[in-house]
């Protein structure tokens, strides 16, 4: 069984999103790969499967870009946080090099990492044993 | 003689008050027609008193309370160029055709019984006009009544001539004074018009940099991701060409990301110069660098001494933090292949503000070197690492306040930065 049961990408990048997906796929931690464009998009899908509570599969990890056209990545952090449907951690996966971005983002509680692009095969067996631990 | 010199009235003696009052009484008999009275006993100083009258260079007269005229001096007549029998002869009304205005000075003094002085008018005598400054006096007899008015003018044409166009210069001045105020208002106008359009210029730059540079970043980031992504799929199965191909394209990428990273740095600059100014301690600032820094100060061997006279700069802390970065990594990136690279940091206080002092032992610089070393994207040593932004960071950073930077080397020695630090107030 994989670690993950769905991971959500978030990002408007799509060639960013393929690479991601298929690093995942490749290391086979997830069951499930989900993508959205931006912030917005992705707290529909959350907010679908809360809903249908138990229907649909919810993320149970989310790796979060921060400029996104629609709603941008941090949005999207105070939108989840002001909901209470942030249940699963979010690791932040960025080009940004601005300080203040990763300032902003890593204070939510729910943000477990935050890791600057390209993803790597390194870089997922980074997360997944830091979540392994946390948990 | 200068007894008259003046205000004639204040200055004449009585010599001539005498006579005037002397020959105002046988006037009034001669227009009278009354020779049967003797008037002067004294003809001799009457002649004497005469001569002095009509020596004064100040116009004088002597009207009745009737306006009539009744005596005036040699003066008198060469301003009026008309003879003594037709001044004597003719009315006042037919000598000035203004001649009512003055009557009216004239009764006001008489019924006041208080002088008028300094009457500035313009007056016309046959073929010209004049200006005069008059003074005005009751003229009394014996008992103390007013018998007349005793006149002193002086001819103040070509001083009023002068005044006038000293006033018209002062006008002229004037205007010109206010066309070149406002087109110095309309000139600092358009300054500051050029002055804002050049910073929303600079700022629409600096915010295409930024945003140049996150768009420019994320392909790439793409690219290298596939070619680990390429690199995983082909292990074992590439030949040694195709594999160096992958590793040139890694290389080429790296390059272009760095490129993206220091762009964003100079703008980050830009974005900090507002920063607050703080009292910053800087063995805190330098703690903090050689921890960013450990590995290349272990890796080289670097030493780093200080000595600062002044610890603590009211400057900010991202500012000087940066400043002293740039300074130290350029210090060891630029050292000697011969030495371990020693660097000497200190402070001082000047009169102008805070010195920072960065000295290192390193490659040196030739004049040319040097000339060349604030150049964005300037490079000077190939065999180095380096994009070439550092050192113009810094110029921007101290020049922003005001503060500026120096620098002294010597070819294989050793390298010196002055550093000027002033705070913005």
């Amino acid at each position: 069984m994989s670690l993950f049961k769905k991971i959500l990408l978030v990002d408007d990048d799509e060639d960013s999103n393929f690479l991601t997906k298929r690093i995942i796929v490749r290391s086979n931690i997830a069951d499930e790969v989900a993508t959205a464009l931006n912030g917005k998009e992705a707290f529909e899908v959350v907010r679908k499967c809360k809903e249908k509570n138990g229907e649909q599969q919810c993320p149970d990890l989310v790796l979060l870009d921060i400029k996104m056209p629609v709603m941008n990545g941090i949005e999207f952090l105070q939108v989840c946080q002001a909901s209470n449907l942030c249940n699963f951690p979010v690791v932040i996966l960025t080009s940004s090099v601005d300080e203040t971005d990763k300032e902003v983002t890593t204070k939510f509680p729910f943000v477990k990492d935050y890791i600057n692009k390209p993803f790597t095969y390194e870089k997922m067996m980074n997360i997944k044993s830091k979540l392994s631990k946390d948990s | 003689m200068n007894i008259c010199v003046g205000n004639f009235l204040e200055g004449c003696n009585s010599i001539i008050k005498k006579y005037l009052y002397s020959t105002f009484q046988k006037a009034t008999m001669d227009r009278n027609s009354n020779p049967s009275v003797k008037l002067l006993a004294e003809e001799q100083n009457l002649d004497l008193y005469k001569r002095i009258f009509d020596l004064l260079p100040a116009i004088v007269f002597i009207k009745g309370r009737n306006n009539e005229l009744l005596k005036f001096n040699k003066a008198f007549e060469d301003f009026m160029r008309i003879s003594q029998e037709d001044l004597m002869t003719k009315t006042t009304a037919e000598l000035f055709p203004e001649a009512e205005k003055y009557a009216g000075d004239d009764m006001e003094v008489i019924e006041t019984a208080k002088p008028k002085l300094n009457i500035i008018e313009e007056v016309i005598v046959p073929g010209d006009v004049a200006w005069l400054k008059t003074d005005k006096v009751p003229l009394t007899n014996e008992k103390g009544e007013i018998i007349g008015v005793l006149g002193v003018s002086y001819e103040i044409t070509q001083q009023k001539t002068i005044q006038d166009k000293l006033a018209a210069a002062q006008e002229k001045l004037r205007r010109l004074n206010n066309e070149l105020e406002s087109r110095v208002k309309e000139r600092t106008k358009e300054l500051m018009r050029s002055n804002d359009e050049l910073k929303r210029i600079n700022t629409d730059l600096d915010n295409f940099i930024y945003i140049a540079s996150h768009d420019l970043k994320s392909p790439i980031d793409n690219i290298e991701g596939f070619i680990h992504l390429l690199k995983d799929s082909l292990a074992g199965k590439t030949t040694e060409e195709e594999e160096e191909f992958l590793d040139r394209m890694t290389t080429s990428v790296n390059r272009f990301r760095k490129t993206i990273i220091e762009l964003r740095r100079i703008t980050s600059v830009q974005r900090h110069l507002e920063d607050n100014v703080e009292d910053t301690n800087l063995d805190t600032v330098l703690e903090d660098i050689k921890t960013e820094i450990y590995y290349l100060i272990e890796n080289t061997g670097a030493t780093i001494n200080t000595s600062f006279q002044v610890p603590v700069v009211k400057y900010g802390i991202k500012n000087i933090k940066s400043i002293l970065y740039n300074l130290i990594t350029n210090a060891i990136k630029f050292r000697s292949p011969e030495r371990n690279p020693v660097i000497k940091i200190s402070t001082r206080e000047t009169k102008e503000g805070v010195l920072l002092i960065v000295e290192d032992n390193g490659l040196g610089l030739t004049p040319e070197e040097k000339n060349k070393l604030f150049i964005m994207f300037k490079r000077l040593h190939d065999h180095v690492e380096g994009t070439g932004v550092g050192l113009y960071i810094v110029k921007r950073i101290v020049e922003s306040t005001g503060g500026k930077i120096e620098v002294e080397s010597e070819k294989g020695k050793s390298t010196t930065f002055k550093v000027l630090l002033k705070s913005k107030q």
